[in-house]
């Protein structure tokens, strides 16, 4: 393997083609929303592993006139790897059972609601925060697309950047409820 | 293009349109944020029965398979039930309001009703900083802003710039981590975070009077956020 790039090195080499970390970090979190929207599972996982394979085909000198293009080519080509794996997986299992299949993705009941926990974690955000988030998801029926652009006049912000504001609330609202759970487990 | 990508999020598009909108996914940059709100809101629309049974259907196959579209319904079970207690809330009031309407009618006096409502100032827990502007720009000064969130910043002072936050906590904040601040004469602005001294400064120039808010992402991941007043 005299010559080869292993490791950190492929990682420096991968993070001086694509630009800054913060590039870096892009592609990965657009990675995972692909993942995710072509119904994978272990997102971050393959996320990593297409990463992984860009990095080879950069150390292998392979010429990539545009990563950003190239790095969807192998994201399809793992994405495929994953869905042939879960159909056989789902086989396996099948057979196992002696039951109907229900396809790949069985259907997924609602989880219990929990209004304990998102009322503790609304509890960590200022007043004027759990306020604005409850303003923005719990609006009157009929009327969302009205009060928010309302809304967003108020704050003196664009729709967009209201959006964006609330999807990030949202986030950390999430996370929270998320370590609550583990916490529980 | 909102109908192209809601049709992806479900499952609607043919197979070449799907490629087209996972290239763009990867060409424009806040494709991916726009396509994030979108199913958020399709899951608030599920959890609110608002959707015909084809739709709910794809959203159950498509956007909740996930750990990640599970916790996304959890919240806007959440939110829903909250709508559903207001909503119920406010049928009673207007019932109320149309009884005791009906009854001053009949009594024959004149009722004059002024429907101004008087917003309620926003309530600050206890995230509040007073600072005099002379004391953030200069002088040897550290202060703790008790902000009920997950950390605590700290505020303070180095020479040559005017407000800078540090945070506490055992959180490592990897390049690329950025600060959002939603200051009053400046708009939002992007921070990044120093990665050495986990720290994001609103620069050089003295800092507007007002409130600020804040939100701190490690990595791609948000794990803070709160506000504070600056008083001239």
């Amino acid at each position: 393997m005299k010559g080869a790039v292993h490791g950190r090195d492929r990682f420096e080499l991968l993070l001086n083609r694509i630009g800054t970390p913060e590039q870096y970090e892009a592609l990965r979190y657009r990675l995972i929303a692909y993942f995710r929207w072509e119904q994978c599972r272990d997102h971050e996982y393959l996320a990593d592993e297409t990463i992984d394979r860009l990095a080879q085909r950069m150390a292998a000198g392979t010429d990539i006139a545009n990563w950003s293009s190239y790095a969807l080519g192998i994201a399809r080509l793992v994405a495929k790897e994953h869905r042939a794996s879960l159909l056989r997986e789902a086989k396996l299992m099948h057979e196992l059972a002696q039951q109907p299949s229900h396809g790949i993705y069985p259907d997924i009941a609602v989880p219990a609601d929990d209004p304990a926990d998102l009322n503790s974690c609304l509890e960590r955000f200022t007043t004027l925060q759990k306020d604005q988030l409850l303003r923005y998801y719990v609006g009157e029926r009929g009327l969302m697309v009205e009060n928010r652009r309302a809304f967003a006049d108020e704050l003196a912000l664009t729709p967009n950047a209201l959006s964006n504001r609330m999807l990030r609330l949202r986030k950390l609202l999430i996370h929270c409820m998320s370590a609550k759970r583990k916490e529980r487990r | 293009m909102k109908a192209e990508l809601t049709a992806y999020l479900l499952g609607n598009l043919p197979e070449d349109r799907r490629e087209t909108v996972a290239a763009l996914l990867f060409t424009q940059p806040d494709l991916v944020t726009e396509m994030e709100a979108l199913e958020v809101d399709l899951i608030d629309r599920f959890a609110r029965g608002e959707l015909g049974a084809a739709e709910a259907q794809n959203v159950r196959a498509r956007l909740l398979s996930s750990e990640y579209g599970m916790d996304q319904l959890r919240v806007a079970e959440g939110f829903a039930a909250q709508a559903r207690k207001r909503q119920k809330t406010q049928s009673r009031v207007r019932i109320c309001a149309a009884i005791a309407a009906c009854a001053m009618v009949l009594a024959g006096g004149a009722f004059t009703y002024t429907a101004r409502q008087k917003a309620a100032p926003p309530t600050v827990s206890t995230a509040v900083i007073v600072l005099p502007l002379s004391t953030v720009r200069g002088d040897a000064h550290v202060a703790q802003i008790h902000a009920p969130q997950i950390h605590t910043p700290q505020i303070h002072t180095p020479q040559g710039e005017a407000v800078r936050f540090a945070f506490n906590g055992t959180e490592e904040f990897p390049a690329g981590s950025v600060a959002y601040v939603h200051t009053p004469d400046r708009g939002e602005l992007q921070l990044p975070i120093r990665t050495v001294d986990r720290s994001f400064s609103l620069g050089a120039a003295p800092p507007a009077p007002g409130r600020y808010e804040w939100e701190v992402n490690a990595g791609r991941t948000l794990i803070a956020a709160g506000e504070f007043d600056l008083l001239p």
